[in-house]
């Protein structure tokens, strides 16, 4: 029961804990009214105009609003049938005009089977629209 | 009933039976080897706090070897240090910015470059079928280089390459039992140790401020090597390049010239071949395999141009009574572009001819409008399709430029008579 109340602990502790943001611009902190902010999500590995954000590092990236290239790669566990490694990867460059004041939240989708479909793309948190790439029909 | 406690080697023993597989982890020897500083490339390299696992291990690690050792916040050392941005080792290192450096909070900045691994040998084989199976050794090798700079006079001291040496082995008959070198742990300990100690030569028994901050090489143009995107292109190459167009394929590109236009290849066969790969590895090409030319490198490793030597001749006639010669290849280029979804192809061909009448003419062709919209993510298969689709339109590129030639050198001998 101790254990298991620990548990419970760690999972409440972990799930507060203020998220890792990597401050992507220069100069003094600024109000997040002042910046754009993406969030991989576990998924994702980036590079924001060329600098890496590895996988599952950073929960949040915040940049001044204006226009970033970014790639990104996305890692899903698959089927050994199509994927011997049990892993796949799919990969997109993106380039995209982020405003100040919002979130954006990295997604993919994918087909199943032999020669699956992937789609990666990008979604402004306040509305749902797509901002980058294409979403899944 | 009474519970006894299980005591670590007990519960080790259980989790094994129950897992089926015993892992065994230890921590090869890190070999540090100093190296004067590389300052090449230096406004491309980018100081970030990007890896912050990587700079959070190796910071602990320094700590354990030093208490004295005082580390400064990364982010804080960075916007210290670049004020208006610019992160690059070029602007560290600019003398304007000494007194930036010096007012930065810190004594020294470690810069830890990227980490690299390979397997250099595997030997066996392994696998798990109703329980594991076989026996496989691979050893790999993982490197990571690191510069050190004194902040205090704003110069670059030496830096070095630490490097690790792991043995993966694996034995598997129903159970496992598997030795897995920690090439991370041993890097980050190597690199801790060559910090600890080259900060303790210049500054031996002192309390000392450290900040610490990755390198990245960011200029767009390289952001191909990133190692997502270098993966992914290595795939998407490994397919790509072979450019190996069948007769079939010579036929399907020709059959999507005009009437007219194929009439000009009537009587105007060509051929050239590839030599190589030379004593230095590379390979080269060559045009018309009898008369010796200069050797072009050919910047690529896989293009089989004796297969599209052999597709083109054994479709549109034989070398033997050419009337048209390829003398020179200049340059040969194709180029993959991914974006947004789509792959396409693009090619760059350049060729000097010469004509029936001894003439040289130089043709190059260009052709952007060939490839191949892939509409699906999945670089692998993509690869694949873009592999099968290559040929032809390689073959239709290669066609369309020795057409140019013909049109411009030969406008009265449009039918090759």
């Amino acid at each position: 029961m101790l254990a298991l109340g620990g548990l419970s602990l760690a999972a409440c502790a972990s799930s507060n804990a203020p998220p890792v943001a990597y401050k992507l611009y220069p100069g003094p902190v600024r109000p997040a009214a002042e910046l754009a902010e993406l969030k991989p999500g576990v998924n994702f590995a980036l590079a924001v105009d060329g600098l890496k954000v590895n996988q599952g590092e950073w929960d949040e990236v915040l940049l001044l609003p204006g226009r970033h290239q970014i790639d990104c790669v996305a890692e899903y566990g698959a089927s050994v049938m199509v994927e011997p490694s049990g892993f796949g990867h799919a990969g997109t460059h993106l380039e995209v005009d982020l405003a100040a004041g919002h979130a954006y939240a990295f997604h993919y989708a994918r087909t199943y089977g032999q020669g699956y479909r992937v789609w990666l793309w990008i979604e402004d948190g306040a509305d749902g629209s797509v901002v980058a790439g294409a979403k899944k029909p | 009933m009474k519970l006894t406690p299980l005591n670590g080697s007990s519960c080790a023993a259980v989790c094994a039976l129950l897992a089926g597989c015993l892992m065994v982890p230890y921590k090869p020897k890190a070999q540090v080897t100093p190296v004067a500083a590389d300052l090449y490339d230096a406004e491309h390299i980018v100081l970030t706090i990007g890896p912050r696992r990587l700079l959070h291990d190796i910071g602990k690690e320094i700590t354990n070897l030093d208490p004295q050792i005082q580390l400064v916040d990364s982010l804080t050392l960075r916007d210290a240090l670049f004020p208006s941005g610019g992160w690059t080792l070029a602007t560290l290192l600019n003398e304007a910015n000494r007194p930036i450096l010096a007012a930065s909070g810190a004594e020294y900045l470690a810069i830890i470059g990227q980490p690299s691994s390979e397997k250099t040998k595997s030997v066996g084989a392994f696998g798990f079928y109703m329980g594991f199976a076989g026996a496989l050794k691979e050893t790999e090798q993982s490197s990571i280089a690191i510069m050190l700079v004194d902040l205090k006079q704003g110069r670059m001291l030496n830096g070095a390459d630490i490097r690790a040496d792991g043995t993966t082995v694996a034995l598997g008959a129903f159970y496992a039992l598997i030795v897995v070198p920690r090439m991370d742990a041993s890097l980050h300990e190597g690199v801790g140790s060559a910090i600890v100690q080259a900060i303790r030569k210049a500054r031996p028994n002192a309390s000392v401020k450290v900040g610490l901050l990755a390198m990245e090489n960011a200029s767009y143009e390289a952001a191909e090597a990133k190692e997502a995107a270098e993966a992914r292109h290595a795939e998407l190459l490994k397919y790509a390049w072979m450019v190996a167009p069948t007769p079939e394929d010579w036929q399907a590109a020709f059959s999507r010239l005009g009437p007219e236009e194929q009439a000009h290849f009537k009587g105007a066969p060509i051929s050239f071949g590839v030599s190589g790969p030379a004593a230095d590895g590379k390979i080269y090409y060559r045009v018309n395999d009898a008369r010796p030319t200069d050797r072009i490198e050919s910047g690529v490793d896989r293009l089989d141009i004796a297969a599209i030597c052999d597709g083109f001749n054994r479709s549109f006639g034989n070398g033997s009574n050419s009337r048209w010669e390829i003398t020179e290849a200049l340059s040969f280029e194709k180029r993959v572009n991914v974006s947004g979804g789509a792959m396409t192809t693009r090619f760059e061909l350049s060729w000097n001819f010469r004509d029936p009448n001894g003439r040289a003419v130089s043709a190059s062709a260009t052709d952007a409008g060939l490839g191949t919209k892939v509409g699906i993510l999945s670089w692998k298969h993509a690869a694949k399709q873009v592999g099968a689709e290559t040929n032809q339109a390689f073959a239709l590129t290669f066609l369309k430029l020795v057409l140019s030639v013909l049109r411009e050198s030969a406008p009265t001998s449009a039918n090759g008579q």
